[in-house]
């Protein structure tokens, strides 16, 4: 119990008569990769504005047992904004700092650590606009971690990013996992990454269709959730098998 | 010329009067300028100019001190426009185009009701440097002192506002605070540029010196102090020309400001070609 980082309970949310989700209760524990997956309009990113604090008007229980650190889905990138990759990545930093009271120089040294552990410390007086997809990917992934988070949420943090540039990402996030003993919940549409990458896939298409170690999910479990969408279900499940060798 | 120009400006205080507001008046929207730019809200001084028009009439109506009545005017569009835009979730384009054109029909309606002689409204619209007087000159200094104190004070506020606000909410920066603060101050900067620029001028004071800043600055405070020294250099220049070939200054500092804009860019693009 004692490593339960995150705890949802019956967590339910509806527009009008519109349920978008009902009855979705999990929890997760330090050092656990959670994947979530689900077709489009699943609620998987309502889910996550709902743990980070950004939704209203929902039912049931969330409790978070620490701090969160969160990359967003799709941060605009804002190619010709004059602000340095240090700024940004200071970002994260404001919320232990606050209103009037300026960063010091052991602040500007974490950034700089940030930077080093994400693998971008060369281009942190660059402009954040200039940088690539996976290296702005990066630098969100080192504001997320600037507040030394106890878990680390990702929505969709591999559009824009090409293969190779997603492989490393992961295995950047595994190495955290274990080296800041953190946990990750990462919403993704990239299903072949999520089976490889996150010790526990979450199917999610409204209510809860599975939360089981990724080897032990049935491609029953994956067609429950995803039946709405057939077309994307079959490439799932061929891409499934082919990874799963079944 | 130069030489008659300085003995002029020691000489008429109409003509000291008017430089000094032009360079504060440069300063004020130059400073805010980088923020309105880069949060794409250049549609803002827009309204807030044609706001003051209704508060200006109303103010004429009244017999009051309608620069009082046009900043009070400014003030209450830049909270309804932030009130309107959070509330219910519209864009802030919709609402200023729905206040926007409220505004000027309700100072069009007071107008008509004025009997007699009515102030220079011309001038108004398109600036006057007769009407600044030394009154004006303070209180623009005033402004001046306390925008760049809120700047000062408030710069990773501003920067992060400006750069994304959703996650800066998420990190706990006031936003509310600098929004509001931003919006009023840029409303202020408006009422305060009336006599200089003009109501339909002002646009181009708040827009200008920041579009061509972010096309060389490096960082947010770079593009801040770059704006504020083209919106200084054009505004003093064209009073300069204004007075020299006896033109209305505010027209003229707007075409010194597009100026900049073109060397900057043929500058930087030149640069590029030759390394």
């Amino acid at each position: 119990m004692e490593n339960k980082i995150l705890s949802v309970e019956n967590l339910s949310y509806r527009i009008g008569s519109h349920w978008i989700l009902r009855d979705v209760s999990f929890s997760i524990s330090r050092k656990e990769f959670v994947g979530i997956i689900g077709p489009n309009g699943a609620g998987k990113t309502t889910l996550i504005k709902a743990i980070v604090g950004d939704l209203e008007g929902y039912s049931g229980k969330i409790v978070v047992s620490g701090k969160i650190g969160y990359l967003s889905q799709n941060p605009d990138r804002k190619r010709d904004f004059p602000i340095k990759v240090r700024e940004v990545a200071a970002m994260g930093l404001y919320g232990d700092r606050g209103i009037l009271r300026p960063f010091r120089k052991s602040d500007w040294i974490r950034v700089d650590d940030l930077l080093r552990t994400v693998g971008i410390l060369d281009l942190r007086d660059r402009k954040a606009g200039t940088l690539s997809g996976g290296e702005y990917q990066r630098l969100m992934l080192a504001r997320a971690l600037a507040s030394d988070p106890d878990l680390l949420i990702l929505d969709e943090p591999e559009a824009g990013v090409d293969e190779m540039g997603k492989a490393s990402f992961y295995r950047l996030l595994e190495s955290l996992k274990n080296e800041k003993s953190i946990a990750i919940l990462m919403v993704s549409h990239d299903i072949g990454m999520v089976f490889d990458a996150c010790d526990t896939v979450m199917c999610i298409n409204k209510t809860l269709h599975c939360y089981n170690d990724a080897d032990n999910i049935t491609p029953e479990e994956l067609q429950s959730a995803f039946s709405s969408d057939l077309d994307f279900f079959i490439r799932s499940r061929d891409h499934f098998e082919r990874e799963h060798h079944l | 010329m130069i030489q008659d120009f300085i003995s002029d400006i020691i000489s008429y205080s109409f003509l000291r009067n008017a430089i000094l507001a032009a360079v504060l008046v440069s300063a004020l929207t130059g400073i805010f300028s980088s923020v309105v730019v880069l949060r794409k809200i250049e549609f803002i001084g827009d309204g807030a100019a044609h706001a003051t028009f209704g508060g200006i009439a109303f103010g004429l109506l009244l017999g009051t001190n309608y620069l009082l009545m046009a900043a009070v005017t400014a003030v209450i569009f830049a909270v309804a426009v932030s009130y309107f835009t959070r509330k219910n979730k519209l864009s802030e384009s919709s609402v200023i185009g729905m206040l926007l054109p409220l505004s000027m029909s309700l100072g069009v309606i007071a107008l008509s009701f004025i009997r007699g002689y009515t102030p220079d409204v011309m001038g108004l619209f398109f600036g006057n440097i007769l009407m600044v007087t030394s009154e004006d000159v303070w209180m623009l200094l005033i402004a001046n002192v306390i925008a760049w104190v809120f700047f000062a004070v408030f710069y990773r506020e501003l920067l992060y506002y400006s750069y994304d606000e959703g996650m800066a909410k998420h990190y706990g920066v006031p936003i509310g605070f600098i929004h509001y603060g931003v919006l009023i101050g840029i409303s202020l900067s408006v009422v305060g540029s009336v006599k200089i620029a003009g109501i339909i001028l002002v646009t181009a004071f708040l827009v200008i010196p920041a579009v061509t800043s972010k096309t060389i600055a490096g960082s947010f405070r770079g593009m801040i102090l770059i704006s504020l020294a083209m919106a200084v250099v054009a505004s003093v220049m064209g009073i300069f020309v204004s007075y020299v070939l006896d033109m209305p200054p505010g027209p003229v500092i707007v075409v010194m400001l597009f100026m900049e804009f073109l060397i900057t860019v043929s500058l930087k693009a030149l640069i590029r070609v030759r390394f």
